[in-house]
């Protein structure tokens, strides 16, 4: 089921009144049957790709527990794994693979066709695999007791408001939610409404709406942009990702808050920050905090966390140059999670770059203000970022490469090659975005914090302004970005 | 929560107003109020000018009823469907030129689009020679449309479920690869999903029983057009400002140009190219260094692939042309390059007849 539609605000309703009419035990049944009707809605005969995904890691995390030889512990976890990825790699990474390798064939002078498998991407497996993955490693590694019941377990690995596109939730974090008492809070519903109201706007009154600019861009051939063209492009596209991505996380933590659920946040205005560290602390935070523990520190042999917040931590005594091979190799993992494309592997690899490179310079500006200190690292971070999304959304690896090297080509600033609204768009969409970050971080507290009233009336317009919006542009015309990973 | 309830009667009040009035829309826009849509029609109201390809099959019936008389393809913008200041027994030039050659037994056949750009008229043309038995294409080619390059006025639906193309080209792929036009359906990202279904009767339920929900496409565009308004007067734009060449649509464009042009000779069907009148009594609305290497290139590549070149730019004078309503916030009247009064229409029917008439182009 799509977030942007008439069926899910209807859904989200029903099951919101039942949840708080239910006891305990009815409340999980009712959270297990929506969420697999959720799935349902978008391919019925994917629900058993899902639960067989889900049925693997219950039972192989019980019969972790139940042995005290590490060898059958490994194994089950092996098992485990190799299910997992295994089902990812089928239907994300098949047809990649054996399209890679006929290209090696070919150009190797042989004349044999390697059959290609190009299969319907089930939706949100990057996302639900992962999180069934943490729940049996978190297990193996003893932060969690296995959960014995297989509706409480399915309903923290297919809770609907996440069950496609993350946040990517620990089982720590989220299974003693379920099992609370809660009694229903006015609260609940209010903040729940808010962070719909403005996950709707984000996605179909920004996100939407920049999507055929975006689209238009880049179906140019790079040949025919210049480099304004390329900057102006990577920053539309690093907002209608920003926008449609964070939209699904606000519905999504919205969502769940209805039903008295706390998810961690996912974002928080990345493209304020002040260093590409920092930006990683604040865009899909828990992805990255996902491959700092599963993959990024592990691969360095550190400790490890249980919880789905941080982001992707540096380890601060660690001294550079020492294993940089884990940076890479985590980078070029996570671009691969996007997609099955070398472009999003590039985009992996770019990160890590910057990453490594803002390690090697650590402390070249000690010598200025804070404030001045911020200011550059943000004229320096976002651009750079931006850029960052030209291979992530480039048709593929030969149009980056050009598209790329025009940004380096003096000659190419000298003339534009897209649509003068596209150049508009994008500065008003810079504009939307700091202020919307001054109004969010600073004069809403204030305004809220200054005396009762305030707090009324700011809210009140705030909540009329989003739901005519909302009312207005509310129409399943796009899935989310996400949903293709 | 009480918060959230003000916000909500808030919301309905201001819906309530907001959906109250019929505003315009953007082809109303574009045309302003001075300028009135018309098409030529057959007699018996046969079909002998369309603008969207649906209609195509009507019209083909209709020319079969007629007896399959040899055709005479007109591809335009909305020059073709639109009469500045239009009086009563005011016609478009497509009626004059129907009616003219109704008695040689060849059909004046037209099809017109707004800002069409020349991808979408080889589409076009390419589909229209496979059902029709064209003598002569007519094709007037605007500077101002070069600047677009989409696929649309849903061809992409159209052509992909009605055509098997053997031929491979770019414009042809972009086509098949157009899925741009996809999100003017309400609940494109739901397609083939179970999703969809549910969407699709709650959406008709609501449209049925809600005018704030039925109008909600109209607020959509009245918003669009406020913007567009707002960016107008902000940036001082106006029809007479500058439109700049804009190197990716512009390229594309010349290359289905030439797909049209060599498409033409390998049916043998003769092409009259021309350059379309515009007004000439204020500054043109383009570079205009890029409009006479626009109007040079167009010229080479008709002489290259044996096509009549005219260019019609001064033909028309001042008088019959006319203004539109403004595109900015003000109420002003502006210039309007592209559409002008009857008698525009006539004067170019006349010339397009005297050149069709004084040469081979239909033997």
């Amino acid at each position: 089921m799509i977030f942007n539609s008439v069926t899910y605000l209807l859904f989200l309703l029903i099951v919101t009144i039942l949840y708080w009419s239910f006891n305990i035990k009815a409340r999980l049944y009712l959270v297990f049957f929506a969420s697999l009707l959720f799935y349902a809605f978008w391919k019925i005969e994917f629900v058993s790709l899902m639960l067989i995904s889900a049925i693997n890691d219950y039972w192989m995390s019980i019969l972790i527990t139940e042995t005290d030889s590490i060898k059958k512990k490994k194994m089950f976890l092996s098992i485990s794994l190799f299910v997992n990825l295994g089902l990812l790699f089928v239907f994300k990474y098949l047809f990649f693979f054996t399209d890679n390798i006929q290209s090696i064939v070919e150009l190797t002078g042989f004349d044999i066709n390697i059959p290609l498998f190009n299969l319907i991407l089930p939706l949100g497996i990057s996302f639900y695999t992962f999180q069934t993955i943490s729940y049996t490693v978190d297990v193996y590694r003893g932060f969690i007791k296995p959960q014995k019941d297989f509706i409480t377990y399915g309903c923290y690995v297919m809770f609907f408001p996440q069950l496609v596109a993350g946040p990517i939730l620990r089982a720590g974090e989220v299974i003693h939610q379920f099992l609370e008492k809660k009694q229903f809070q006015s609260n609940y519903i209010v903040y729940g409404i808010e962070r719909i109201l403005y996950g709707l706007f984000l996605k179909t009154v920004l996100a939407d709406n920049i999507a055929p600019f975006v689209d238009r861009g880049f179906m140019t051939s790079a040949s025919y942009l210049s480099a304004l063209d390329v900057w102006t492009l990577a920053f539309l596209f690093g907002f209608q990702i920003y926008f449609d991505f964070s939209a699904y996380s606000h519905i999504a933590i919205g969502s769940a808050k209805l039903m008295g659920i706390n998810f961690p946040e996912n974002f928080n205005f990345p493209y304020s920050a002040t260093s590409f560290k920092e930006f990683w602390k604040r865009w899909h935070i828990s992805l990255s905090s996902w491959i700092r523990d599963y993959l990024y520190l592990p691969l360095k042999g550190a400790k490890v966390e249980d919880r789905s917040t941080g982001g992707l931590q540096i380890e601060k005594n660690k001294k550079i140059g020492k294993n940089n091979s884990a940076l890479f190799i985590t980078w070029a993992i996570m671009g691969l999670w996007h997609g099955a494309n070398w472009t999003f592997v590039v985009w992996g690899l770019y990160h890590s770059i910057l990453i490594y490179l803002e390690r090697f310079f650590n402390g070249w500006n000690k010598f200025l203000f804070n404030s001045h200190r911020k200011f550059i690292g943000l004229i320096i971070t976002l651009p750079l970022v931006m850029l960052g999304w030209i291979p992530f959304r480039a048709k593929n690896v030969d149009e980056t490469i050009k598209m790329l090297l025009k940004i380096i080509d003096y000659r190419e600033y000298g003339y534009l090659g897209l649509r003068e609204n596209t150049y508009l768009i994008t500065l008003l969409m810079l504009i939307i975005f700091f202020v919307g970050y001054l109004y969010k971080q600073h004069l809403k507290p204030w305004l809220i914090h200054s005396n009762s009233l305030t707090k009324y009336i700011t809210s009140t317009i705030e909540y009329a302004f989003l739901i005519i919006f909302v009312f207005i542009f509310l129409r399943p015309i796009n899935q989310f970005i996400y949903f293709q990973f | 929560m009480y918060r959230l309830l003000i916000a909500l009667i808030i919301s309905l009040v201001v819906l309530s107003f907001l959906t109250k009035d019929q505003n315009q829309n953007f082809d109303e826009l574009a045309f302003g109020i001075e300028t009135t849509g018309s098409n030529a029609k057959g007699e018996n109201n046969d079909l002998i000018h369309i603008e969207k390809l649906n209609d195509f099959e009507e019209l083909y019936t209709d020319w079969i009823n007629r007896g399959e008389n040899d055709i005479i393809l007109l591809l335009g913008n909305s020059q073709y469907h639109t009469i500045n200041q239009m009086k009563k027994g005011d016609v478009v030039l497509s009626q004059i030129l129907y009616d003219y050659y109704k008695k040689d037994d060849i059909d004046f056949i037209t099809n017109s689009l707004p800002n069409v750009n020349l991808q979408e008229q080889y589409l076009i043309f390419e589909y229209f020679s496979r059902r029709l038995p064209i003598k002569l294409l007519i094709l007037p080619v605007f500077m101002d449309d070069t600047r677009e390059d989409d696929i649309r006025f849903g061809l992409p639906e159209y052509l992909k479920k009605n055509v098997n193309y053997s031929q491979n080209n770019s414009v042809i792929h972009k086509l098949f690869s157009t899925e741009i036009q996809q999100t003017q359906d309400d609940i494109a990202g739901l397609k083939e999903t179970f999703q969809e279904k549910v969407e699709y009767s709650i959406n008709q339920y609501l449209n049925k029983h809600s005018q704030k929900w039925s109008r909600r496409g109209s607020l959509r565009s009245e918003l669009f057009i406020k913007l567009y308004r707002f960016r107008n007067s902000l940036f001082g734009i106006t029809p007479s400002s500058k439109r700049k060449k804009i190197t990716g649509p512009y390229k594309n464009n010349i290359y289905a140009y030439k797909l049209i042009l060599g498409h033409c000779q390998s049916l043998g069907i003769n092409a009259l190219i021309y350059i379309p009148p515009i007004r000439n009594d204020v500054e043109i609305p383009y570079d205009k260094k890029e409009y006479i290497d626009f109007k040079n290139e167009i010229k080479n590549i008709a002489k290259m692939n044996d096509a009549y070149f005219l260019d019609f730019e001064n033909i028309i004078p001042q008088e019959y042309w006319g203004s539109k309503a403004s595109t900015a916030i003000d109420n002003d009247l502006e210039t309007d390059f592209m559409h002008f009064q009857f008698k525009g229409h006539k004067i170019l029917a006349d010339t397009l007849l005297m050149h069709i008439n004084s040469d081979i182009l239909l033997r």
